[in-house]
């Protein structure tokens, strides 16, 4: 008997479905983003509106890497339906920390699908997997050096104008 | 139906795969339904989404049945709850069949190439 899954695609149920619940995930981290850049232009901070922004790209960008991934290997990747993205925020602060705190969640989600991928043998998907791991290193680096800021400088006085000024200059260099 | 290997069968009907056309035969209450790949996947998505639970708990006479009409196949299903189980077990059936298919062939291609 022809082998007709293999041939159609190369992908597991299993691990096309786990690819669609990323996609999901990097979708929702983009609109958050878009609307965390939204609330810091509404405010005044400038540079941390337009770190949110390009931080809102750049996940549609990873967005887009696993969804032309999945398709590429004969899957059905899944356009999806993102609600409950939140308009208002607790606080300058408190945007950064969720900001990291989402970022916390995305490389958790990579590593259970890493360790998925490993079980089921799919080594394929495994090796893809890699770029955006060690990406997970510098996008966790850079949220948490933002929140570290607000300690460094502090918030009272000009506080929040300085660290609005150094968000610009958050890099990661490995 | 000769040329068509039963991949899974249970008393409600069974799934015939067609090595010819490259698509799964469906054969159901009497009807012969032709399925792609995707589109097995999309009603076996279509059936383990229904929560049967719910639909068990629901005394809503109308959550006795389940219409799941996928996209890509030219037939609409409608399902009583004990329908329902059987046609999940079908499609669960002939997936872990056709799993059990793909690692067969690796092995025997495998074994080709060392």
């Amino acid at each position: 008997m022809k082998d007709l899954l293999r041939l159609k695609t190369s992908l597991t149920e299993e691990v096309e479905s786990l690819l669609n619940e990323q996609i999901k995930m990097e979708a929702k981290s983009s609109a958050i983003y878009l609307a965390m850049a939204s609330w810091c232009d509404r405010h005044g901070f400038d540079n941390s509106a337009d770190f949110f922004y390009n931080q809102a790209e750049e996940e549609r960008v990873h967005m887009m890497k696993i969804f032309k991934y999945v398709n590429d290997l004969g899957g059905a990747a899944v356009s999806p339906e993102i609600t409950n993205v939140p308009t208002e925020f607790e606080s300058f602060k408190g945007i950064f920390e969720e900001a990291l705190q989402q970022e916390i969640a995305v490389t958790q989600s990579f590593n259970r699908i890493a360790a998925k991928c490993q079980a089921l043998q799919d080594f394929t998907t495994f090796n893809f997997l890699a770029w955006f791991l060690n990406e997970q290193v510098e996008e966790e680096y850079i949220a948490r050096r933002c929140l570290e800021l607000f300690d460094v400088i502090g918030e009272e006085g000009i506080g929040r104008y300085t660290i609005d000024k150094q968000i610009a200059h958050v890099k990661y260099e490995a | 139906m000769s040329e068509n290997r039963a991949v899974f069968r249970n008393e409600i009907g069974c799934i015939y795969q067609d090595d010819k056309q490259g698509c799964f035969v469906l054969e159901y209450n009497g009807y012969k339904t032709i399925l792609s790949v995707p589109c097995f996947f999309c009603i076996k998505k279509a059936v383990d989404k229904i929560d049967v639970k719910a639909m068990i708990a629901d005394p809503d006479p109308a959550s006795d049945i389940a219409i799941i009409s996928p996209h890509s196949c030219d037939r609409c299903f409608v399902l009583t709850i004990a329908e329902l189980l059987s046609l999940k077990e079908l499609f669960a059936g002939a997936k872990v069949m056709l799993e059990l298919n793909s690692i067969l062939q690796e092995r025997i291609y495998s074994s080709m190439v060392i």
